[in-house]
């Protein structure tokens, strides 16, 4: 939760809400205008979601995963798989009234940035939007997923399996580049020294 | 082997969030809980409609088990009901609601059908709504529920090891543990 003090800017945001209840889209549009944001557009039905995300620039999109009597996560998927680069980066946080297991993962693997369970609130809302814009979580293309990066800890690559990424290391030791260090050069510079300045 | 691609993305929620210009935390809660507040009586007099619709669907008269359609219905006006609750700071409602639409959901999977069996936790959406239970007893109702939800699983998963196979029974049985279901 971002401290009292803490000083947020979204004056400048066009944030995309998507819900098929006008309620829920009257409920989120306050929140994000009491966030300071000015520019909040809405989306009833999964083909205005499409359009708005074709002809706007946006900075976030919040949309119901009851959209289209089930779709916010196809949404998601289809968001994340546009051809325009900075759009189908996206934030975008998913709003579900059970939160089941299986959901989450559906949320996580359609390529959301974020689940929030309902009921909503402000407090809450605030929090996932602050660790999304200061998370910087790299974003991951592949044939299976297209998202943010779906590991929250980073243990390397699993025992016995080779990395498909190009940033992950082998888990074998290579030839020694140098001869090995004696065993007076390792206490030379493990044991502390007096030197006279 | 298939090729992942990672990148370091930087979007423009993250350029302008710490940008100079912006406002107190505590500020835009403020604001947003004083936007919200003026939304209160047409969200009530909305939630007390969600609730008779749902009322109608489970408890009308002649009612029995829900066809699909109107399963799916109470699907949506519990996610309906529960967006009501956040402005209107319905927690215990919430969670009265939730437990309702997890038996329906858990119940649609399976033709077993006690009489009534949605109609306690029902009378409990209602009961919290009016404000007429006793101090106390919403905690022990809902452990009622969980009681009553676990049947409802065991009744689920049953009915799909009758007609499934070995394999699909593992996955149905892996599913429902996973979920809490």
């Amino acid at each position: 939760m971002p401290g009292p003090d803490t000083s947020i800017n979204l004056r400048a945001a066009t944030v995309l809400t998507a819900d098929e209840n006008q309620s829920g889209l009257d409920i989120l549009g306050q929140i994000l205008m009491g966030f300071g944001v000015q520019r909040v557009i809405r989306a009833q039905t999964p083909d205005e979601f499409r359009r708005h995300v074709e002809t706007h620039h946006i900075d976030l999109v919040i949309l119901d995963s009851n959209l289209g009597g089930g779709m916010g996560y196809e949404l998601v998927h289809w968001l994340r798989r546009l051809p325009a680069e900075p759009k189908r980066f996206t934030p975008a946080i998913v709003l579900a009234g059970y939160t089941p297991l299986s959901q989450v993962e559906q949320a996580r693997d359609c390529g959301a940035s974020f689940m929030v369970a309902k009921p909503i609130s402000a407090n809450v809302l605030l929090d996932r939007i602050v660790w999304i814009g200061r998370s910087a979580r790299p974003f991951v293309e592949a044939p299976a997923y297209v998202g943010p990066d779906r590991r929250f800890k980073n243990e390397g690559v699993p025992f016995g399996a080779a990395g498909r990424r190009s940033g992950d290391l082998s888990g074998d030791l290579g030839e020694a580049v140098q001869p090995n260090l004696s065993q007076s050069e390792i206490d030379d510079l493990m044991t502390p020294k007096r030197m006279i300045l | 082997m298939s090729a992942v691609v990672i990148r370091p993305v930087f979007t423009s929620l993250q350029k302008m969030i710490d940008s100079p210009g912006g406002r107190r935390a505590a500020d835009v809660l403020q604001a947003a809980a004083a936007n919200l507040a003026g939304l209160e009586d047409r969200l009530a007099g909305e939630l007390d409609g969600v609730l008779e619709g749902l009322r109608s669907l489970i408890d009308g008269p002649g009612r029995g088990r829900p066809d699909p359609a109107a399963f799916a219905e109470i699907r949506r006006l519990v996610e309906h009901a529960l967006s009501l609750c956040g402005p209107l700071g319905e927690t215990d409602l919430a969670a009265a609601i939730q437990m309702l639409g997890v038996q329906a959901d858990t119940l649609s999977e399976t033709d077993w059908w006690p009489e009534r069996a949605l109609g306690p936790a029902l009378d409990l959406v209602c009961l919290r709504r009016a404000g007429a239970l006793p101090e106390g007893a919403f905690g022990r109702l809902m452990e009622q529920l969980q009681l009553c939800q676990k049947r409802y699983r065991e009744q689920a998963s049953r009915r799909a090891r009758s007609e499934a196979t070995p394999d699909a029974v593992a996955g149905a049985e892996a599913g429902l543990r996973r979920d809490g279901r």
